[in-house]
């Protein structure tokens, strides 16, 4: 017997990973806004867990430790023109330079290294803030989407709407009561895509799909 | 000059010598540690970059070395 009706099959997923107006902002993996990331990996993300948005903070924040390592590159050329160093012998001389510039790579990598790893992850299901505080110590906060209470959009000063970047204050109804997503990319859109993966985590419970 | 300045009969430049490479070989520990930094960094999160950001790591390692045994032969 014919069937007059048949239910359509609801995939468990459900989320509308595509949100009009995104996809021009896929970059690659030095992007601060990246959107739908497929690259991207992180330390307990479930397997069928998808990010929808990768985030750190704007590449103008690294002005100041850039502008800094090029002084400090350019500063042993500047000071051979002064006679501070000659009481040393030429070998210590040489060493004294040579630590400087060693001194400086570390500096710069360290810097670079806080820029790139300090990352926030917005998945179809949960929100992430790693922070790498030092050499060894990471803090990684999390809260699910339906977690979230509020949202609000903290942008000021000059710098920062020109540049369009500022941060984003996240309450949550779980252990960690606030996440902070600092000086990221677009902030309003980090908002706009967070009210709606709420407004369609809200629509599966109504639905019962919830995973 | 090298061999004019003395403190209690002992070189003045060796003395700086060992300082020099006391400095340099806590610096070699620093470069490791980085190299652990990344390893954690990587293992928290994968961005497909690992081995460029591992290599630049090593040469920083490698680096330090380079500087440590160089002082050691010229000072």
């Amino acid at each position: 017997m014919p069937d007059i009706f048949r239910a359509p099959v609801v995939p468990n997923v459900s989320k509308r990973l595509k949100i009009d107006g995104l996809e021009k902002y896929s970059h690659s993996s030095f992007s601060s806004f990246f959107y739908l990331p497929n690259s991207v990996r992180f330390i307990g993300k479930d397997s069928n867990e998808k990010i929808i948005l990768f985030l750190r903070r704007h590449p103008i924040t690294n002005i100041g430790w850039i502008t800094l390592t090029i002084l400090l590159l350019l500063a042993p050329a500047v000071l051979s023109v002064f006679p501070i160093l000659t009481f040393l012998p030429e070998n210590f001389r040489f060493i004294a330079v040579a630590m400087w510039y060693m001194l400086t790579t570390a500096f710069a990598f360290e810097s670079f290294l806080n820029w790139f790893f300090n990352v926030c992850i917005i998945t179809d299901e949960r929100i992430f803030d790693v922070d790498f505080l030092n050499l060894v110590y990471r803090e990684i906060s999390e809260a699910n989407v339906d977690q979230i209470q509020d949202v609000t959009v903290r942008m000021g000063g000059v710098i920062r709407t020109v540049f369009n970047y500022g941060d984003v204050l996240i309450q949550t109804a779980s252990e960690v009561p606030r996440i902070e997503f600092s000086s990221v990319s677009k902030p309003d859109l980090v908002a706009k895509v967070l009210r709606e993966l709420r407004v369609e985590e809200e629509q599966e419970k109504i639905e019962g799909r919830t995973r | 000059m090298m061999g004019s300045s003395q403190i209690f009969g002992i070189s003045i430049w060796l003395v700086a010598k060992a300082f020099v490479l006391l400095a340099l070989a806590m610096y070699i520990v620093f470069s490791l540690v980085v190299i652990r930094q990344i390893r954690l960094m990587l293992e928290t999160v994968d961005m497909g970059l690992n081995l460029p950001i591992r290599l630049i790591g090593w040469g920083h390692f490698l680096f330090a070395v380079g500087i440590f045994v160089i002082a050691l032969i010229t000072l």
